[in-house]
């Protein structure tokens, strides 16, 4: 279960690296490489779809899918009121 | 489309100072909105109950399964009716556009005795 | 009301969430408490704190047999609820001139049999009551049934109405105007738990269907309702008592055939029927929460003399597994300790976003009305805000602290307890209406009830329950949660507090008047 909301967490810091804004903004670069870019979009889309996997893996196919969807809420809600903080201090 | 989306702009930002004073709100613009949040609340809640009621008596389920299925979907019909009111052009128009199903629906499940006679 | 379809439902979304924001926000709070609902109630009744748990569920069945016997020999039923792994004890019900009854139970020690006394408290369930009734009986939940609706609404116009929801998806920027920064959080609390906002409202709504619209029942049942809850419910009818007297069979082995028959499954409870007679029954049910599905456990009868199995009650129809699914969402009996976990930080998620939006709507407005006839008008939104949203925190810790010094023997304890919330919740709004500045409201209030939860874990130890240090020693986790769970909860308060009285706000407020214009079109533009 921890797996899958690491896997879910992480995907989502990628999916937002994956946005030039983002990428921009929080490597503080002008620069918004195209292929970085695309490497960032499928390790995230992938990493979901792996979490999901885990998901059903840890808890079946009836409590699987909400923890799935349940994860993937949190992990993304946590990283972006993060996101300000950390821009702030690192 | 894009002209759509620029003209919506405008009505809004031109909206602003009409809001800004309660005064400049007319007494017929008042009665329209109130006219809609009544047919929103109790012609949604109708056409929800009449589509629901229809629902349970027509499906080709047991009666049970029916019943659940039909009361399980009557929230959206709800929510868009309610959605459905001020979305239409004028207050009438969302009356209409309301109680014509709903007296349509409640003549299927109890038709009247001149239909029937027909 | 605007032309066009978008700015109809921006109007819709925006004072329709006004009208019923706060109610909203109390009924979410609530919510969000209720998935601990048991662990609440455990705090609020210290008396129950030292109850070891049981090595087998079974270990206390003769001990509440024994107690069932000598205090309602002559009641129609019985009903046994064994311990789990959210609550150690045994509790016993009976039923008096045919009906069961809040005054009809005991709790029972299952290592030792001992009956125990917890002080009268509604614990978690007040919590649990008020999400759905406000206390206020049937016209309450009809009212928490129009805020729900209006709730879905807002859910649907919403996404309607927020144009750029994929690429703002991880936009969240506090140092920009107020104005921005409240939109931000109301959409970033929005759009990622929408899953979660779209399934509570809507099966909150599921589990109360038949209340709000029971048109369907009605008409394809001809107003037979005992006919329809029998099918819907499968309401399992006992037969009537012989009146000749017989002993009741031995208990213990039916419920271990009955786990060996559901693999190893855990027990919720036993109800027998007509105990004593030669026509007694023994119901024995499933615990609840075994799969997601909700009202579908699986029923084992049992002859209640002879011991031979009569039948067993299970669900076959497609309808309704998918409505006891919905219902099963919404309740969370199902949620283990880490799923628990996360659907309270989402119920969280979406108190933020209630909140947010509320603040939203005085922010946008703050600049723009000082001085003309509907100021006072904003500062009545703007207090009920504050009452609304940090009040209800206060008084919801009122409710703890009224627990546990409210003397334990007082006439009508419960609602004495209730009574302290809702006088609280007054309190904080006169205060709210009275204090010069919002700001310092909201901090004022923020920074009581960050005060009043940090001290709980202090106020358990020192008024009998088993101190935070010790139920850590113990391994008693779901104690030591609850005493947990206030710290990093009254640091969020308090630092709020903090960040909302910061002169930041205003010098962002004061800004020249060109930029906040371009905030505002902004603002038009995504709200």
């Amino acid at each position: 279960m921890l797996l899958v909301i690491m896997l879910c967490y992480a995907s989502f810091i990628a999916l937002c690296l994956a946005m030039p804004k983002h990428y921009r903004d929080f490597f503080k670069s002008n620069a918004a490489p195209h292929q970085l870019l695309r490497l960032f979009r499928v390790l995230g889309w992938s990493g979901l779809l792996a979490a999901f996997f885990a998901a059903i893996h840890s808890s079946g196919w009836q409590i699987g899918p909400v923890l799935w969807i349940a994860s993937m809420s949190v992990s993304a809600v946590t990283w972006v009121f993060m996101l300000p903080f950390l821009r702030r201090h690192i | 489309m894009l002209i759509d989306t620029l003209k919506t702009n405008r009505n809004l930002s031109q909206a602003v100072p009409t809001l800004k004073s309660t005064k400049s709100v007319s007494l017929a613009y008042r009665g329209a909105v109130l006219s809609r949040i009544l047919a929103g609340v109790f012609g949604g809640y109708a056409l929800a109950s009449v589509l629901s009621a229809l629902l349970a008596t027509t499906l080709p389920l047991s009666r049970i399964d029916a019943v659940l299925t039909a009361t399980l979907s009557a929230f959206f019909v709800f929510a868009l009716a309610v959605m459905w009111t001020f979305a239409a052009r004028t207050a009438a128009h969302a009356w209409i556009g309301l109680l014509a199903p709903t007296a349509a629906m409640a003549c299927w499940i109890f038709p009247p005795a001149w239909i029937v006679s027909l | 009301m605007k032309e066009g379809f978008r700015p109809a439902m921006a109007w819709l979304h925006t004072w329709g969430g006004l009208v019923f924001t706060w109610l909203l926000f109390a009924i979410f709070f609530a919510g969000t408490l209720s998935f601990y609902r048991e662990e609440i109630t455990l705090w609020m009744q210290p008396e129950l704190h030292r109850v070891q748990s049981s090595v087998d569920q079974f270990d206390g069945v003769a001990f509440a047999l024994k107690e069932l016997q000598q205090r309602a020999p002559d009641a129609k039923r019985w009903s046994i609820n064994f311990p789990d792994a959210r609550d150690a004890t045994i509790s016993i019900s009976w039923t008096k001139d045919g009906r069961f009854d809040r005054n009809a139970t005991a709790v029972i020690d299952p290592n030792n049999g001992a009956v125990l006394n917890p002080r009268a408290t509604l614990g978690g369930t007040f919590f649990r009551s008020f999400h759905y009734s406000l206390m206020a009986g049937p016209l309450g939940v009809w009212i928490v049934g129009a805020a729900t609706m209006m709730m879905l609404v807002a859910l649907i116009t919403g996404v309607i109405i927020h144009k750029k929801i994929f690429k703002d998806f991880f936009t969240f920027r506090p140092q920009k105007s107020p104005g921005r920064s409240w939109l931000d959080a109301h959409n970033v609390s929005g759009v990622m738990s929408l899953p979660f906002h779209l399934m509570i409202t809507y099966t909150g709504l599921v589990t109360l269907m038949f209340t709000f619209v029971p048109a369907a029942a009605t008409i394809a049942y001809q107003g037979d309702q005992a006919l329809f809850l029998k099918e819907a419910f499968s309401r399992k009818e006992a037969p009537a008592a012989s009146g000749q007297p017989a002993a009741l069979t031995d208990l213990l082995p039916l419920l271990i055939k009955t786990r060996t028959h559901w693999h190893g499954a855990e027990i919720g409870g036993v109800t027998i029927n007509n105990p004593g007679d030669t026509v007694a029954v023994i119901d024995i049910t499933r615990k609840r929460g075994a799969t997601l599905a909700a009202r579908a456990e699986p029923v084992l009868r049992f002859d209640g003399v002879s011991g031979q199995q009569l039948n067993e009650f299970t669900n076959d129809s497609v309808a309704k597994s998918t409505y006891g699914v919905f219902y099963g969402l919404h309740v969370a009996w199902y949620a283990g300790f880490f799923l628990r976990a996360l659907s309270f930080v989402m119920g969280i998620t979406g108190c933020v976003m209630i909140a947010s939006g509320a603040v939203l709507w005085t922010v946008k407005r703050r600049d723009k009305h000082t001085g003309d006839s509907s100021a006072t008008g904003y500062r009545f939104v703007e207090a009920f805000n504050v009452a609304g949203i940090a009040g209800l925190m206060v008084a919801s810790a009122i409710y703890f602290w009224a627990n546990r010094l409210l003397p334990v023997n007082l006439q009508e304890r419960i609602d004495w307890e209730m009574r302290c919330l809702f006088i609280a919740w007054l309190l904080t709004l006169a205060h709210a209406i009275l204090r010069d500045k919002p700001t310092a409201a909201w901090r004022d209030q923020f920074w009581l009830a960050g005060f009043l939860i940090a001290l709980l874990p202090v106020l358990n130890a020192v008024t009998g329950g088993l101190s935070l240090f010790e139920a850590m020693l113990q391994n008693h986790w779901r104690l030591a949660g609850v005493d947990l769970s206030t710290m990093p909860l009254a640091a969020v308060l308090a630092w709020t507090g903090w960040r909302i009285g910061l002169p930041k706000k205003t010098t962002s407020a004061k800004r020249n008047s060109k930029s906040r214009i371009v905030d505002l079109e902004e603002l038009e533009e995504a709200a």
